[in-house]
């Protein structure tokens, strides 16, 4: 119990610190950020602008209390206005999120689902046919930049063979298959890191677990090798496992970023993208708190469910 | 592919890269960003083979060009990222203490943030551009190299290498560079392989995002993008810089992991033995009827690298009903192997033969997996060596034990468990209902090896095999063990095998016993009659080894062979002191009556006489005389450890409270006592390795704990230690005779021309070959490793050294090998001695004055004779008694102590012995006994000493 009010009190912690550099980069960066934001290509821009811009970032306000400020309005789950429409960035944010949070999940569970069960399976015989082949492939599939293969698969399935269309979005609530057959695609991508480094990890964890004491215990007990598989080896190799899903969900989440575009999801990418380069700093600050704040608590979920699983971390 | 080539192809692969890269302006390429529209996304031209993009640009020359950008800035962001961090790292690690872990945690922070992301915030401040990128990139991987360097650091100097390092006296920097650095090198290179590819896969999808690199600059991402939009008339054009992407990467991730291999050898699959299990079915039917379990000629082969060897070669042995037989031998002579050949848990790549190998009759060898099955765990059950990883960590004890019971019979979950509740009680686990659900960790040592022996016991099997089940454990606990094994046999009639290489463990346990040398049974017999006339000469001079009252140990030159190298003939003849000609023969054992011994000159040797100890020893040891003038003294020393981290949590665990002690010249002071009694502790305190909580150490009148640091180290000459673990003690990567060398050099010792000789002067005197100077550690068995461990000590000439344990590790034969060595030393060179082992026997032979430790106290102290011969603190009787003999007539009335030793994080009030003493009264819960004097010369912390003294 109290391993889990620390895990959730450190988690909290975090997540505060996390938003503090993201209020101090604009202000950890030489020179008055109001000018830097507005320059392009070495020309100094307008002061009248300059000034109006400092004033709507409330930077003309001392540092502690415009500090003040966007906590309070965090804590209210105020994100700002764009800089470019002056729309509210937490609207652009809600409409988005959820077609990104689908994208992700898409992405999760397939890779588990074929990570696992294939590193798994090349444990099971190491240096068999099936080993060498998965192994191939992951390493490959590790090599391969996400928008790369994206572009391939796009250019392969839907330009050359035209069996699936090139991009675009449906909600899954007005058209569920609609949604599966284009979300397949972007999936299979963003999922191709995260699936290969799963079946890596599954692959050592289970030959690794196969070689302890305790297994041979349960050898020497007379267990059926299946029992053994799933009581006594699956359960210990997940713990690795699970380190490195959390450890890579960062990767994946970034991934999101370029899927989108290459597959015209209309997820946070556009918004952020478009934003980066008009340099509307409350709308990039505002999607990058957001998605941080998601991967931390994807972070706590897997800190969780690592308790659950190895009862020795519960009273480290 | 062999690991060479996983290693050389793909680094070579990334090194041509780099050169072209580099050589880009070197060679005649097009301009890579003149634009030409006649030719827009033309196909191959004259000088532009791969032909020209949607502006009508030279496509080849853009790659070239691409692939410099791409890999400058990676290669620049990773460089900045791998020192940096490699440096907070290094210095977190080593100087530990808040600031360290502030930096290191805060370096973290980083890892909250999805790398792209942060890219991105960064991009819109300062706009995109190589700089920027380099910036980000650099940032984005410092916290993996802090990470890697860090822990690295925190592993290796636990090692007892660095800490000899430091008790030579070798200044921190030089630590860092000599013994870390090459350590944290491997781990260091792959970690920047990784951030290598990690940066290249960042910079060209931010180039691809078109917040990279700016055009019109080539850049892989950015000529992706471009691409893009004309992949339907161009695909060509798409697919080259994919191809240059996904190769350069591919071949970066396959550098890593080939490094990785190469950095740690055991994280690889390696060459994995697949061979067919060859199983030849009985082909004589048991000759013995009623016995449990009869082996007959087992041979065990395994094919490795070094060719096809037999660890266990025509082994046969029987059992009868209710017998108890132990296996003993040094370490590598195929107990383990033959034990687990007969429960047919071999690992995949060791095949088994035998003529019979039969379980009350029935053909172990010969039956389907599935019957065999049923009989493990059921009919036949067995106890390993290590309980803490022989259990399931993640699966509660008791469902361990449910588990057992319910793969054989039909009962249900609740009566499986209240037979798993009637087990733990009977196997004496206090508070049985709560363990059931208690997971191993949360079990003391003791504890988990009779969950163990409940697990085995679940099923009342017939015949118990039993694997070193006590050799993890400290005497006293060993004693419970025993002692229970035997009980338990005594109530089920079971037949037991015990393998063990405790001689004396053997005396008090078993009916028979069969004697184990390379891989053959030398010797068989029943217990007493082989302990008391052996017939075999290894059989003796194992016994001779062993340190008994009255007698002084033998060692046995030599080691075991390895299996791939034994003799033709006899396989103990390098070793034998019989040796003859007629030895040179392969020998077969001979059966008379119930003995049967593998000796060709057994008939003419008849029962052999232990060899005569050296008459030099005797003296030494007597010759108490040569002890001089205080020369470490420590007052009122006091450890305190505390859980590292931000917050200091609960009270820390006492170690060593309020200890007084004296060594004087020349003398050895034997420290004993359970393992967590503060033994070590107190070493390393007395050589001021740590400081002391509170309380004073002085060496020869100085006062350690207050000198300046290069004071510090300049005493450091003065005072040496030898370890545990002869594996950890010696740096793998270094020569040996640099590492003895260090001394020499760090204190000026003697003129660098003579240093070679000293050492090989060195390695003579510790009875090594000096030639072995230019080898590596792992050359060397533990043995000699121990002996290496003592020269470099000795380099430096101390005065005092201190010896923790240096022989627990070893086989007897080895261990007496070992205090041989340092009992003349101490003789020749009049060296202090502070000899810290829980082997009462081995102090009572090599010390002058013992001190007996308990909780971080001081229970009794006094000549070693005295002490260990008439024990009168309650505590150190109950160690004296747990010791197991040899000898049948030495054996004392046995006293149990009930349970473990408590936590020194929460010590009992009063007396902290209490808790386990017979004799503890209400006195002894309120006040803790002072040290008193007894007439014969010895302190006692006992307030009832007198009135238990006979
Ligand atoms: N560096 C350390 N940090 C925390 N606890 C320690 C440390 N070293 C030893 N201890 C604890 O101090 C006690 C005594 O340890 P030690 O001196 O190693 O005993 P012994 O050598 O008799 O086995 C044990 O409980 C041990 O866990
Ligand atoms: S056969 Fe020879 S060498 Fe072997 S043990 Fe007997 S006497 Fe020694
Ligand atoms: S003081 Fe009491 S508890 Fe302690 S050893 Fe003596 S009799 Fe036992
Ligand atoms: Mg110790």
């Amino acid at each position: 119990m109290l391993w889990l009010i620390r895990r959730v009190a450190t988690a909290a912690v975090l997540a505060f610190i996390v938003a503090t550099i993201v209020f101090l980069t604009l202000h950890l960066v030489p020179g008055d950020p109001a000018e830097i934001l507005l320059s392009t290509g070495g020309s100094a821009p307008d002061p009248a602008l300059v000034e109006d811009l400092r004033r709507q970032l409330g930077l003309d306000q001392p540092l502690w209390h415009q500090y003040l400020v966007f906590l309070e309005r965090l804590a209210r789950l105020d994100l700002g206005r764009s800089l470019v429409d002056d729309y509210p960035v937490a609207a652009e944010v809600a409409l988005r999120l959820p077609r990104t949070l689908q994208l992700i999940a898409a992405g999760v569970v397939l890779s588990i689902l074929v990570g696992i069960p294939c590193g798994v399976l090349a444990a099971l015989n190491p240096g068999g046919a099936f080993d060498r082949l998965a192994s191939t492939t992951a390493a490959v599939l590790l090599a391969v930049p996400v928008f790369v293969l994206g572009t391939l698969l796009i250019l392969v399935l839907a330009q050359q063979l035209r069996l699936m269309p090139a991009g675009g979005y449906v909600d899954p609530l007005k058209d569920f298959p609609g949604f599966l057959v284009l979300v397949s695609m972007p999936a299979v991508a963003i999922a191709k890191g995260l699936a290969a480094v799963l079946f890596r990890m599954t692959r050592t964890s289970v030959l690794d677990v196969l070689s302890r004491d305790f297994v041979r215990t349960a050898k020497a007990k007379g267990l059926a090798p299946l029992r053994i598989a799933v009581r006594h080896v699956l359960r210990n190799a997940l713990v690795p496992i699970l380190t490195v899903l959390s450890l890579h969900m960062g990767t994946l989440l970034g991934g999101t970023v370029l899927i989108e575009l290459v597959f015209n999801w209309p997820g946070l990418s556009t918004p952020l993208l478009r934003a980066v380069e008009s340099r509307d700093y409350p709308m990039v600050v505002g999607i990058v708190i957001t998605i941080s704040g998601l991967f931390l608590l994807i972070n706590l979920l897997t800190d969780l469910l690592y308790g659950w699983l190895d009862p020795r971390v519960r009273t480290s | 592919m062999s690991r060479r080539t996983a290693l050389i192809l793909p680094a070579l692969f990334v090194l041509t890269l780099v050169g072209i890269a580099l050589a880009a302006p070197l060679l005649d390429l097009a301009n890579p960003v003149r634009q030409d529209m006649a030719n827009r996304l033309a196909g191959a031209l004259a000088g532009s083979p791969l032909g020209r993009d949607e502006f009508g640009r030279d496509v080849l020359s853009r790659l070239i060009w691409g692939a410099r950008t791409s890999l400058f800035v990676a290669f620049t962001a990773a460089a900045i990222a791998c020192v940096l961090g490699t440096t907070l790292g290094l210095i977190g690690g080593w100087f530990k203490g808040i600031g360290a872990f502030v930096a290191i945690r805060s370096a973290e922070i980083i890892l909250c943030f999805p790398p792209i992301l942060l890219a991105l915030l960064v991009v819109t401040l300062l706009g995109p551009g190589a700089g920027t990128l380099i910036l980000v990139i650099s940032i984005l991987y410092l916290p993996g190299f802090v990470r890697v360097a860090y822990a690295q650091v925190l592993a290796t100097r636990a090692m007892d290498y660095v800490e000899a390092a430091r008790a030579l006296g070798l200044p921190t920097y030089q630590i860092l560079l000599k013994t870390i650095l090459p350590t944290i090198a491997g781990p260091v290179l792959v970690q920047l392989s990784l951030a290598v590819a990690a940066a290249i896969v960042l910079e060209s999808g931010l180039s691809f995002l078109g917040l990279g690199v700016v055009p019109p600059s080539p850049s892989w991402g950015l000529m992706i993008r471009g691409a893009r939009s004309t992949m339907e008339q161009a695909p060509m054009l798409l697919l080259w810089p994919c191809l240059a992407l996904t190769l350069t990467i591919l071949a970066i991730n396959l550098l890593c992991d080939a490094l990785r291999d190469w950095v740690d050898p055991r994280s690889s699959a390696g060459p994995k033995l697949r061979l067919i299990d060859r199983v030849v079915p009985g082909l004589l039917p048991p000759s013995i009827p009623d016995a449990t379990l009869e082996v007959r000629d087992l041979t065990v082969e395994i094919t490795t690298p070094a060719g096809l060897i037999r660890p266990v070669d025509g082994v046969s042995l029987h059992l009868a009903p209710g017998e108890t037989l132990a296996l003993v031998g040094e370490s590598g002579s195929g107990k383990s192997l033959t034990a687990t050949a007969v429960m047919g848990l071999l690992p995949p790549e060791a095949r088994p033969f035998a003529v019979t190998v039969a379980f009350v009759g029935r053909d172990l060898f010969g039956m389907a997996e599935r019957e065999r099955r049923a009989l493990r765990g059921d009919r036949i059950a067995m106890i390993f060596q290590d309980p803490m990883s022989s259990l399931n960590p993640v699966m509660r004890v008791g469902e361990q034990v449910v588990e057992a019971i319910r793969a054989h019979r039909p009962v249900s979950a609740k009566a499986a468990r209240a037979e798993a509740l009637a087990l733990f009680r009977r196997v004496g686990i206090a508070d049985p209902e709560a363990r059931l659900d208690a997971f191993a960790h949360e079990l003391s040592g003791g504890m988990r090896q009779r969950a163990m022996i409940a697990i085995a016991l679940a099923n009342r099997p017939q015949l118990i095999i039993a694997d070193e089940p006590t050799t993890a454990l400290d005497v006293t606990v060993q004693a419970q063990i025993v002692e229970l094994l035997a009980e338990l046999q005594r109530e089920t009639g079971a037949a037991l095998v015990f393998i063990t290489h405790n001689l004396g463990l053997v005396a008090e346990i078993a009916d028979r016993v069969a004697v184990m040398y390379a891989g053959q049974v030398v010797e068989q017999g029943p217990v007493a009659e082989v302990f008391t006339s052996p017939r075999h000469p290894y059989t003796a001079a194992l016994i001779a080894a062993v340190p008994e009252p009255g007698r002084d140990p033998v060692g046995i030159p030599g080691v075991v062979p390895q299996p791939h190298a034994w003799p033709s003939g006899c396989r103990f003849a390098p070793r034998c002191r019989f040796a003859a000609e007629a030895c040179g023969v392969p020998v077969g054992l001979v059966e008379t009556g119930s003995r049967a011994v593998r000796c060709v000159r057994a008939d003419t040797l008849g029962a052999l006489a232990p060899p005569a100890p050296r008459a030099a020893e005797r003296e030494a040891v007597a010759g108490a005389s040569n002890v001089g003038a205080p020369l470490v003294v420590a007052r009122s020393l006091t450890k305190t450890f505390h859980r590292a981290g931000f917050f200091r949590q609960g009270p820390g665990v006492q170690a060593v409270a309020g200890v007084d002690l004296t060594v004087h010249r020349g003398e050895a002071l034997g420290v004993v006592g359970e393992s967590g009694s503060g033994k070590s502790t107190i070493g390393r305190l007395l050589l001021g390795l740590i400081p002391p909580t509170s309380g004073t150490v002085q060496f020869e009148g100085r006062d350690l704990t207050t000198l300046a640091p290069t004071a510090w180290r300049a005493e450091r000459r003065h005072m040496q230690i030898v370890f545990q673990d002869p594996f950890g003690s010696l740096d793998p990567r270094r020569r040996v005779g640099a590492q003895i060398e260090d001394g020499l050099r760090l204190h000026g010792l003697c003129p660098p021309a003579e240093r070679a000789a000293k050492v090989r002067g060195l390695l003579e005197r510790v009875g090594l070959d000096p030639a072995y100077a230019s080898r590596f550690p792992h050359e060397f068995s533990g043995g000699q490793r121990q002996r290496i461990g003592i020269a470099r000590a000795l380099a430096v000439e101390p005065r005092f050294l201190v010896a923790d344990e240096p022989v627990s590790a070893l086989d007897v034969s080895i261990q007496a090998q070992i205090v041989e060595l340092l009992s003349d030393l101490r003789r020749d060179l009049g060296l202090a001695l502070l000899f810290i082992s829980h082997d009462l026997p081995v102090v009572r032979q090599l010390c002058d004055r013992v001190v007996v430790l308990y909780l971080g106290r001081v229970m009794e102290v006094g000549p070693a004779a005295t002490v260990l011969d008439q024990p009168r603190h309650p505590y150190t009787q109950a160690l004296a008694s747990a010791t197991p003999r040899v000898q049948v007539a030495d054996r004392r009335q046995r006293i149990l102590l009930p349970g473990d030793p408590p936590s020194p994080a929460s010590p009992p009030s009063g007396c902290v012995f209490r808790t386990r003493c017979a004799f503890a009264t209400d006195l002894c819960a309120t006040t803790a006994p002072p040290l008193e004097p007894a007439a014969d010369g010895r302190l006692i912390a006992c307030h009832h000493w007198q009135a238990l003294t006979p």
